[in-house]
């Protein structure tokens, strides 16, 4: 067996592949392919990059409906279902809706039309949220395309997607910390895995603050997009799901209501979003003096993804 | 077809305040402000456009083209199904898909095609779109021979259509401004370019199937087409013939001659084109315009006058792109008498020469206008240069590039001079028959290790 790694930056932090194959010559070139991908949809969805298409948007979407391609169109349709399945709580504009103190609409996308416009002024999208889940989707069936079925992707870590097994025939090991314990006024540090994740043909994303990749608000905790006050009782999650961009949404708006909200939003809702969960895991701040680690399974729906 | 068929082929579509049917007040409120470009204009006919080739450009045109409000893109084609299938998802389900490029002419007859099938296939699938009476956009580089891409020049001259070349820095701003800087003089006179493209892989694309499989040489061809003489001429055609072009537009000229080398050095994996190459091409321009040299001046160096100084002179570019380095990037470096220009698609710099009256004394007068300030102020300690190794370049002025891509850029052009049947495109077919001169003298100086003369053309 033959394994060939490859890395590349894109939105904000490192992409890196890890395939298995027969032959290395292919399997580098399928490498090359799928990291262009991901570049791909980082100039797609990067608000950074004056060229990107989300980067149009912002720039004109205030003054006159902007037309966009078919790809956008569907990501956006995507967002606006996963926006109400999460009462608003997966928000594309929660950077903006802060700074302006809004609580209403911020945007319309007529999805026959392909028209997306503001409703005011000061208005941008952001995919922070969405965007690593989706270019690992993408950089995924790349691979496939090309007969990869063992492969390793991720993220800057916090999205991770796996296919098959690993060199051993195993589902591909991904090892969890608790994000609080990295926090300066964390009583106790634990260096060591809590816990891992087995995952074949699963991806998953992490999310404990807004992330720096494609996000506005790099340096700040994450605020909830329904108030603009920072979350008065912060979580972290890990969602595992069949595709990275619904793992991405999930975690990040989980993050976002704040750990009772979504605790009871995890039990008591039923919708397609929270369907296609395989597993959620809630980490908290630390409390007792023991600093006893908090990692607490809110959802597990097929048995050894979580060991 | 005639220009006036074109249009009338063209679908009428409601003007644009019914085709945004979101809000009609706010529309109404919103129509006040500027609009970038002119598609978005009221009563705008779309224009019927189709894709030809359907890969990896053809699909960043496709995902374009469908952002763009004066644009109905109603086919698409190509002969390589997998490709179809995913470009088709881009193009949506109002373009009908074509495995045969000619069914697509003959049935559909766009008012517009738009070219990026393999670089051997170019003449011929334009040259076709030309006798459909279709104007055409062509990838670049525009042909695979200078022959060829003559014969093309020709032909949409005795068409009157509109083309243009896909040489998408002619659509960027920070080369349309490095442009206007050159051609006025802010770097003085512009004696050498340094220009490169390097990179650090094999420039392969996988193929679908395993090494032993029987159809594996011929979609490895297929696939990895820019890899062999047959079919594309690597390096120069692929990547050299954007930078060229800007040498050629900034300088308002084509080479003169050129020298270059190159080989196979280090993927020896069966590919017949060249992995890395140098080219030396030299330039004879014309003195900058400007005000004649004062014949009272001081003499010029070298017992030159002002006679001699308005003889041409050589303007010296250097070419290189590398596949197994990627220290140096892509960039243009464009060298004058007062200043350089550093050049990328998303970022321009700009940066002054120091010239020899800059050494930084105060001379300022004292308010009475009498005694003068100390010209230099000691105190015991040395000023030292830094020793960084770029401290002589000084602060650059910085050239962004703000408004946005310049595919989708060079399309909205392209798509406006359609509708215009302005055959003024950014970059016509003359200016790609220079660009292709240009690009594959050099590989036949390789080849032939000698200087050649470029052909006018
Ligand atoms: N302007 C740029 O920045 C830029 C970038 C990349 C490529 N290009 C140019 O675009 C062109 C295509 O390059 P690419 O990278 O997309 O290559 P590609 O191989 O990905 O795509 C070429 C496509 O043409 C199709 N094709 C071949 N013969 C055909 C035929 N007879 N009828 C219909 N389709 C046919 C192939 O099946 C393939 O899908 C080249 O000329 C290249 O130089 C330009």
């Amino acid at each position: 067996m033959t394994v060939v790694e490859r890395a590349r930056p894109a939105m904000g932090s490192l992409f890196r592949l890890r395939l298995l194959g027969d032959d290395a010559d292919h399997l580098e070139a399928v490498a090359e392919a799928a990291l262009d991908e991901i570049e791909r949809i980082e100039r797609l969805l990067s608000w950074r990059d004056a060229r990107s298409e989300v980067a149009r948007i912002n720039r004109e979407a205030t003054a006159r409906p902007v037309l966009v391609d078919f790809e956008l169109a569907a990501i956006l349709a995507q967002c606006q279902e996963a926006e109400a399945a999460t009462d608003g709580y997966l928000d594309l504009a929660a950077a903006a809706r802060a700074e302006l103190r809004e609580t209403g609409r911020l945007w319309e996308f007529d999805a026959e039309r392909r028209l997306i416009r503001f409703t005011c002024p000061g208005v941008r999208l952001d995919f922070g949220a969405y965007g690593k889940g989706y270019a690992l989707d993408c950089a995924a069936a790349e691979l496939r395309s090309f007969g990869i079925t063992q492969a390793l992707l991720d993220g800057g870590t916090s999205s991770v997607l796996a296919l098959g097994t690993d060199e051993f025939g195993n589902p591909w090991p991904v090892g969890m910390r608790n994000p609080f314990a990295a926090r300066p006024d964390a009583k106790t540090t634990w260096p060591h895995e809590l816990g891992q994740l087995r995952l074949t043909d699963l991806a998953l994303s992490s999310s404990a603050a807004l992330d720096a990749g494609l996000s506005h608000s790099a340096d700040h905790d994450m605020l909830n997009p329904r108030t603009g006050e920072p979350i008065a009782d912060p979580s972290a999650y890990t969602v595992v799901a069949a595709d990275g961009a619904t793992a991405e949404v999930l975690s990040t708006a989980l993050c976002a209501m704040g750990s009772a909200a979504a605790e009871a939003y995890t039990k008591e809702r039923t919708n397609d979003l929270l369907a296609a969960a395989v597993a959620i895991v809630r980490f908290d701040p630390p409390q007792d003096a023991d600093g006893s680690p908090h990692l607490t399974p809110l959802l597990v729906r097929r048995p050894g993804v979580l060991v | 077809m005639n220009t006036s068929d074109r249009h009338h082929a063209a679908s009428l579509k409601p003007n644009r305040r019914e085709l945004l049917g979101l809000s009609a007040a706010a529309a109404g409120a919103w129509a006040s402000t500027a609009l970038k470009s002119a598609v978005a204009a009221d009563g705008v006919e779309p224009v019927r456009t189709a894709v030809i080739g359907t890969g990896g450009r053809g699909s960043d045109l496709i995902r374009s083209l469908t952002t763009i409000e004066g644009c109905d893109l109603v086919a698409i084609a190509d002969d390589y199904p997998p490709h179809l299938e995913k470009a088709a998802k881009f193009a949506g389900p109002q373009a009908k898909p074509y495995s045969d490029y000619h069914k697509l002419l003959n049935e559909v007859k766009p008012a517009a095609v738009i070219i990026a099938v393999p670089l051997y296939l170019h003449y011929q699938v334009a040259s076709d779109a030309l006798q459909a009476g279709c104007d055409v956009f062509c990838e670049k580089t525009m042909c695979h021979t200078v022959d060829e891409a003559r014969k093309l020049a020709e032909e949409v001259d005795s068409a009157k259509a509109v083309f243009q070349v896909g040489l998408q820095r002619r659509a960027n701003p920070i080369y349309q401004q490095a442009a206007a800087m050159v051609q006025s003089g802010v770097l003085g006179q512009v004696t050498a370019v340094k220009a490169q493209w390097h990179r650090n892989n094999n420039w392969r694309r996988p193929v679908p199937v395993p090494k032993g499989h029987a159809d594996w040489t011929k979609l490895e061809r297929k696939l990895n087409w820019r890899l062999y003489r047959d079919y594309s001429g690597g390096l120069m055609t692929e990547l050299g013939s954007h930078q060229l072009d800007v040498v050629n537009w900034l300088l308002g000229d084509i080479p003169k001659r050129v020298i270059a080398s190159g080989g196979v050095d280090y993927w020896r994996d069966g590919r017949e084109v060249f992995d890395n190459v140098f080219c030396l091409y030299e330039y004879e321009l014309p003195p900058l315009a400007g005000p004649r040299p004062d014949p009272n001046a001081a003499a010029l160096p070298n017992g030159g006058t002002s006679e001699t100084s308005l003889k041409p002179y050589t303007v010296r570019v250097t070419y290189s792109s590398l596949c197994n380095n990627a220290y140096e990037g892509a960039a243009e470096l464009v060298m004058g008498t007062k200043g350089t220009l550093y050049l990328t698609s998303n970022k321009g710099l700009f940066y002054r020469e120091k010239l020899a009256d800059d050494v930084g004394w105060s001379a300022k007068k004292t308010a009475d206008g009498g005694s003068v300030d100390a010209s230099v102020v000691t105190s015991g300690k040395t000023l030292k240069l830094s020793n960084s190794p770029w401290a002589h370049r000084g602060e650059p002025l910085e050239i962004d590039n703000l408004l946005g891509d310049d595919t989708r850029d060079e399309l909205v052009s392209f798509l406006d001079h359609v509708r215009r049947d302005d055959v003024q495109t950014i970059c016509d077919a003359r200016e790609g028959l220079r660009d292709t001169a240009t690009v594959l003298t050099a590989n036949r100086a390789i080849d032939e290790q000698t200087s050649l003369a470029i052909p006018r053309v």
